[in-house]
This record gives C-alpha cells, structure tokens and sequence, in this order.
C-alpha cells in the first residue's frame, strides 16, 4: 500500500471512529441512560408476584409538572436498585409491593442527564408534606399518596431498611441523587427520599 | 451412660441446628432482596461527555475535509 493510499485509508478510519463516537456519546447523554446489567431474580420472588394490572405505569407529580412512564427495574450486578433506561421515565421496583398494596413501593429516576440538564426527578426535592402524587397502575386505576416526609441522606447513612421494607401502611417512597459529584466513585454523595402514603 | 450424653447432646444440637435452618434461610432472603442505593445521576461527567464529543467532532471533521481535498485533487 502506497503512502497516498495509507492517509486515505486512515482518514476513512478516523471518520468513520468520530462519527461513531460522537452519536453513541450523544445517545448516552441525551438519550439513554447508562445502566448496569441486572442480576438474576432472587429466590421466590419476581414480577409474577404481582398482577400485571397493579403494575404501576404512570407517575404524576402535579405541583412538579411531572407525568411520567414507570418502567419495571430489579436489582443491578452491583447488588443497587437498578435505575430506567432513560432520563425522562421512572424505575419502580419490581420485587417489591406493587403500589397501593401494604408495604413500601419504591420508584427512582435520574435527576440529570450526561450534559447535567433536568432528569425526571430534578425538582424532587421541592416537595412538601402534604403534596400530592398520583400513581396510575395498568389496570387504569389512579392511586393517590401525600407527601409525609422529604429527607436527605449521606450515601452511606441511606435507611435502606427504612424505604424498602416498611409495612405499616401502603407506602410510596420516590428517590433520587443529590448533594455533590464524587468523581471517584462517579456518583453523586448523597440521596434524596420522598415519603408519601397512600389516602 | 456416657453413651446417653453423648446421644443426648448430639440429638440436642440437631434440634438446635433444624430449628434455626428458618431463621437462617429468612436473614439471606432478606439481604438479597433488599438493594443498595440507585446510582440516579450522571451529570458530573458533563464535561468529560463534552470534551469526548469535541474531540471527537474535530476528529471526525478533519478527516471528512482531508477526503474531501484528496477527492477534490483527484488523488
């Protein structure tokens, strides 16, 4: 190959390498959300617990201007809740209760995206007690829960126990990221959880 | 009779052990259904999203205007 032919080829390469790169980084920013893979259903539980008509699909949070599509999520490799696969719906998750059943429903959505613009939940931590969430499950039903309690936690110090296994009412826990970018861990360092039961 | 404690204890551990095997198996469901914190955020990489789309915008552009020149030249 003569050295002509060898710039050309390069050239070819190196435009083909940054169009690709640049559309996937984009996607990923804008787009689609980076997720971990999930790992395989624990023992005994999975979706079938619950009937497809208490699925939750839609979220509303009025004084927030949120509506939006509630994915189903498990748990990643890394042992978190997963996260949806976009920065514009919700992620309830699906070993848990369904919403409106006794116990803790838990959602979370992103609050940026790779450009650091508004996610679903950047104006989570707005809510007051007392505000209202509306949940509409697949059946068509709507689900109303109030807003009891909007706290901030250190990563670490997040009361996992708290907003995920809490049986005394039909609850709805919604959380998202807060706090400062750690870029060491490439996560933000702290969480915000909402604390909303059902009326 | 040491023949009986023996016996004796050992059956007394059996049970024990047969009693907690629920126990047991309730803490592991409990740990593996439990998870972590979602990671529910990425815009602090904003500004490695954007050098990365830079770089790759100039890289791409130069290439395109170094095949353009040649096609223009014939070459």
């Amino acid at each position: 190959m003569t050295r002509p032919h060898l710039r050309f080829f390069a050239a070819a390469v190196l435009l083909g390498l940054g169009c690709s790169v640049f559309a996937v980084t984009l996607v990923r920013a804008t787009v689609y959300a980076p997720a971990e893979p999930e790992a395989p259903a624990p023992k005994g539980q999975g979706l079938s617990r619950t009937q497809f008509s208490e699925q939750p699909a839609r979220l509303r949070i009025p004084s927030l201007g949120v509506d939006a599509h509630v994915q189903d999520v498990g748990i990643a490799k890394s042992g978190r809740m997963a996260v949806p696969s976009n920065y514009t719906d919700v992620g309830w998750y699906r070993y848990g209760p369904a919403p409106g059943s006794v116990g803790s429903a838990v959602l979370d959505g992103h609050i940026d995206n790779g450009f650091g613009l508004g996610g679903v939940f950047r104006r989570l931590g707005e809510l007051r007690p007392g505000d209202e969430i509306l949940l509409e499950t697949a059946g068509g039903e709507e689900l109303r829960f109030v807003v009891e309690e909007a706290s901030v936690y250190e990563v670490a110090d997040v009361p996992v126990d708290r907003i995920f296994n809490r049986n005394d009412a039909a609850r709805l826990n919604l959380i998202t990221c807060e706090g400062v970018w750690d870029g060491e861990s490439r996560s933000y360092s702290e969480r915000l959880v909402v604390y909303a039961v059902l009326r | 009779m040491t023949r009986t404690k023996k016996f004796l204890s050992r059956a007394g551990a059996a049970a024990l052990m047969t009693l907690a095997a629920p126990l047991a198996f309730a803490q592991t469901t409990t740990s593996t259904t439990t998870p972590g914190v979602p990671d529910t955020g990425v815009g602090g990489d904003a500004i490695t999203t954007m050098a990365v789309l830079g770089v790759s915008a100039i890289a791409a552009i130069a290439a395109a205007m170094y095949l353009s020149y040649r096609g223009a030249l014939g070459q």
